[in-house]
């Protein structure tokens, strides 16, 4: 089984392929789009239930959810700007992956006052990777880009299980 | 049922948790993640002067699956010689655990574990032999 | 039209005005017990009077089968002991409900639930319905809710929308869309428990996130109380005495509501008699845990919505169970906002329906609902893990592409097991069915790539498209649903409703006979145009057609018309049989239609 990417979720929305769009202004474009495309808008024109009036608002529901989330519009643009760049940037430095164990060891053994500190740490390295990631794409080092998106990874998956014990 | 007994007895009773010194020269360590899911293993050997493996530990945060084929590892790496434990494949790993498909990686995962150990152990050694043969 | 099809009752509104109103039957009552009664003496009751029938043929009258809707008979065994009817394991598993020798599927009793809803709204409009939008717990699966559509059709609806409650009552509450929030909307109903978080902005209503129980509800905490009514009397499985406990355990419920205890006489003559007191404090504590369950809910749908507790604007309560008081003070307490009781929470589901029935109808282009879909869609991966296809809590519609390839060579045909649930494992989730791809073009092993698209439609139900990328073939897709009806089933149960309509039905009101009337003259007449009759046949029928026309214009009295009727229908036998054959022959051809 293999995934067929969605359409680029950019072209869908009609806006500049960056990480920089704010996010009202998304928004309202969703709204726009949605009373442009959704079906229960077209039904009185008895095109509302056929499969390409569906496949579009599908199309643009999908497309909505993957721009609104910062990371996941982030992998749609390195993937957009380099197709495989995800792929082939995989290994990360052993040293970031000790620290990513010991952050690990961190969460599991912490325990009522120090949970709040460490989530507040994980957090700014995840706002910081977020920060990276621009400025490498800014640059135009998608490779680093792919990396820094890789190693977030590590500082959302502590954070899901710091919550997780809360 | 998806998953096997063993790898639910490796998971529940890991073997071989913990650490080695990584400063010792006869100690090799390996550390690997899956960032697709955010699992990293650190796995280390312990290595006599006749190249047999006497000691092996690891620490891995993922699923049970990861922590299964990293604790079976290191099962297999105690008393085997590093030639033998570079043989070591994923495949054999997924058979004995009966792993399904989708954790397939995680027994990658393992073997990339293994193999960047027995690296950063040869590494060591040749630092040693370098320094060795200077002096 | 909108319906609300609930566990306990059943009712319909219409859009007015800017508002919307509840559709009242001749005594004046909105709320239509969701009872069907399978009397000995061969009629079908539905509702009121089917109610009252529960005590004198317990084991013939059908309750609460929403419950059984889209469901499975072993799932459903646990369940069906504590039932006064019987519920047996039909063909592929499906629940079948036993009356004497005949066995009654989900669908078609909701069927008659529905059907009498829709006669009762026709005589409060004195006109015909054809189309309506029916609602259905948020977390219903795709199953329940494919169960529900088939429903509609059986009751000769047209289905506009499956409509998730919750999402109707919010409609209900923000009807021109004005109120821009956040909004928490607390559904527990008689057999189901729903809960979502909806964003409302410019008019555009938005669910943020579902979450849920189809199995929780107020007829469980009837029965508990039933449990403790029970403990006083001797142990009995009689049907007789299960009713007439579950009656009086949600008669002591009701009373709790404003009272602080509440006592009861019962006699149930040779199976005994009890004196029963319990109070409010009791009660609470006996249903706190599934109060507790709710609030869990209400959690994770706030935590999915990415959102917090303090961030909810509006809490709204909809359906009858909120009335408890508990319910209502563990709500306040964990949300810190005091719920609104504006509209009747039995009411503002079918209110919000007939407000999105409108819209559907192109009435209203102002409001707009953006839903999700309750649980994640995946296939069977080798070694019984489910691999996600989309994710619960994903706006709808939303498709997901995956290719596929075959194993063997010349292979044409790839079977793909689909699953509903959150956990990893198939056996853990439900299988919704198995999607079998058919008429592939024979080529090497590992060569063709056949392109599968899920796509999830507005009412919250799967459909499946395939295409073989390299030759372009349009792949067949049959689908063999692990619950409810095949396509066959409903298509062979909405003959035999048509053919059977008269005898199986309550002897219908004077405006069901109007109804068939006029749509019998025009239909002939259409019939007519179509048929090669002989000459002195069409004359007939074109005789007795105008008489008919004739008592309508005339307005002629209900034995009259049927009469008329009937004449008309005797000579018009043949053409209705090539009528019948010809649409079922388009239905098929529209079936096999990519």
């Amino acid at each position: 089984m293999i995934h067929v990417p969605a359409p680029d979720p950019f072209t869908v929305f009609g806006v500049p392929r960056s990480l920089d769009l704010d996010a009202r202004t998304l928004e309202r474009r969703y709204l726009a789009l949605s009373r442009e495309c959704h079906p229960d808008q077209l039904r009185s024109q008895e095109t509302g239930d056929c499969l390409a009036v569906l496949a579009r608002a599908a199309e643009v529901n999908d497309a909505w959810r993957i721009l609104r989330d910062p990371w996941q519009r982030a992998k749609a643009l390195l993937e957009s700007a380099s197709p495989g760049v995800l792929d082939r940037n995989k290994k990360l430095d052993p040293g970031f992956l000790a620290e990513a164990l010991e952050l690990a060891e961190e969460v599991a053994f912490a325990r009522g006052d120090t949970i709040a500190p460490l989530r507040a740490r994980l957090q700014q390295a995840l706002d910081e990777d977020l920060v990276a990631l621009r400025d490498h794409v800014g640059r135009g080092d998608l490779d680093a880009a792919a990396r820094r998106f890789h190693a977030s990874h590590y500082h959302k998956k502590a954070l899901q299980d710091l919550d997780q014990k809360a | 049922m998806a998953y096997s007994d063993k790898v639910l007895d490796h998971y529940q009773n890991p073997r071989n948790v913990g650490s080695l010194d990584k400063n010792d020269p006869n100690v090799g360590t390996g550390v690997v993640g899956a960032p697709e899911c955010g699992d990293v293993m650190k796995l280390q050997i312990k290595v006599d002067d006749s190249g047999k493996i006497v000691d092996a530990k690891f620490k891995t945060y993922g699923c049970g699956s990861a922590i299964a084929s990293s604790s079976l590892a290191t099962e297999w790496l105690k008393g085997t010689s590093v030639d033998a434990a570079a043989q070591i494949k994923n495949t054999q790993i997924v058979e004995e655990l009966s792993l399904p498909p989708v954790k397939i990686h995680c027994s990658v995962l393992a073997e990339d574990a293994i193999k960047a150990a027995i690296e950063d152990w040869k590494k060591k050694q040749d630092v040693a032999k370098a320094s060795g043969a200077k002096a | 039209m909108g319906i609300d099809l609930g566990t306990t009752n059943s009712l319909a509104a219409v859009r007015a005005g800017k508002g919307a109103r509840v559709l009242r039957d001749l005594a004046g009552e909105a709320l239509l017990p969701s009872v069907v009664c399978f009397h000995p003496d061969g009629r079908t009751i539905v509702g009121r009077d089917a109610k009252a029938m529960r005590l004198q043929v317990p084991d013939r009258t059908v309750f609460s089968v929403k419950r059984l809707v889209g469901r499975s008979a072993r799932e459903l065994e646990a369940e069906a002991k504590g039932l006064p009817y019987r519920v047996v394991a039909g063909e592929r598993d499906l629940p079948r409900v036993q009356i004497g020798d005949h066995q009654h599927s989900p669908e078609s009793i909701s069927a008659l639930i529905l059907h009498q809803v829709k006669a009762n709204a026709e005589q409060a409009l004195g006109q015909s319905v054809r189309e309506a939008v029916v609602t259905v717990p948020a977390w219903f699966d795709d199953a329940q809710r494919q169960a529900t559509k088939d429903a509609a059709a059986l009751a000769g609806l047209d289905c506009l929308r499956i409509l998730n409650e919750p999402t109707a009552a919010a409609l209900a509450y923000g009807i021109d869309g004005t109120k821009d929030g956040t909004a928490l909307v607390y559904d527990l109903g008689g057999g189901t428990f729903d809960v979502s978080i909806l964003r409302i902005e410019d008019g555009v209503f938005r669910v943020l996130s579902t979450a849920g129980d189809t199995h929780l509800g107020g007829d469980d905490f009837d029965e508990l109380l039933a449990q403790r009514i029970h403990k006083t009397l001797p142990k009995t499985s009689d049907p007789y005495v299960l009713q007439a406990v579950r009656a009086a355990a949600e008669g002591l419920k009701i009373q709790l509501s404003s009272a602080e205890s509440a006592a009861l006489d019962l006699d149930l003559g040779s199976h005994g008699t009890t004196r029963f007191t319990v109070t409010r404090a009791e009660f609470e504590a006996a249903i706190a845990p599934l109060v507790q369950r709710t609030l869990d809910c209400v959690q994770r749908a706030v935590k999915d919505a990415g959102l917090r507790l303090d961030e909810i604007d509006d809490v709204v309560l909809v359906g009858g169970s909120t009335r408890v008081p508990l319910v209502r003070a563990r709500l306040q307490a964990l949300t810190g906002k005091v719920p609104h009781t504006g509209v009747d929470p039995d009411l503002a589901v079918a209110l919000g329906a007939s407000i999105q029935a409108d819209v559907l109808a192109g009435n209203d282009r102002s409001l707009l609902l953006l839903d999700v879909i309750p649980l994640s869609l995946g296939l069977e991966t080798l070694g019984g893990a489910v691999q996600k296809l989309i994710l619960r809590n994903s706006t709808i519609p939303t498709s997901v592409t995956e290719e596929f390839s075959t194993g063997v060579d010349n292979q044409t045909a790839v079977d793909l097991a689909i699953y509903q649930g959150e956990r990893e494992l198939a056996k853990d989730c439900r299988l919704l069915g198995h999607f079998k791809l058919r008429g592939l073009p024979a080529l090497p092993a590992g060569l063709p790539r056949i392109a599968v698209t899920f796509l999830v439609d507005a009412d919250g139900v799967l459909r499946v498209t395939a295409r073989e990328q390299r030759t372009g073939v349009q792949a067949s897709i049959q689908i063999v649903p692990s619950f409810g009806l095949t396509r066959d089933e409903v298509r062979r149960m909405m003959l035999d409703s048509i053919e059977h309509a008269q005898t199986d039905y309550v002897a219908r009101e004077a405006i069901d006979v109007r109804n068939k009337a006029e749509a019998m003259v025009r239909g002939t007449q259409k019939a007519l145009a179509l048929s090669d009759l002989p000459p002195d046949q069409t004359y007939a029928v074109q005789k007795a057609v105008k008489a008919l026309a004739k008592h309508l214009v005339a307005g002629a009295d209900t034995a009259t018309l049927k009469a008329a009727c009937d004449e008309l229908g005797k000579l018009t036998a043949t053409i209705a049989d090539d009528v019948i054959s010809s649409a079922v022959t388009k239905a098929l051809r529209e079936e096999h239609k990519p």
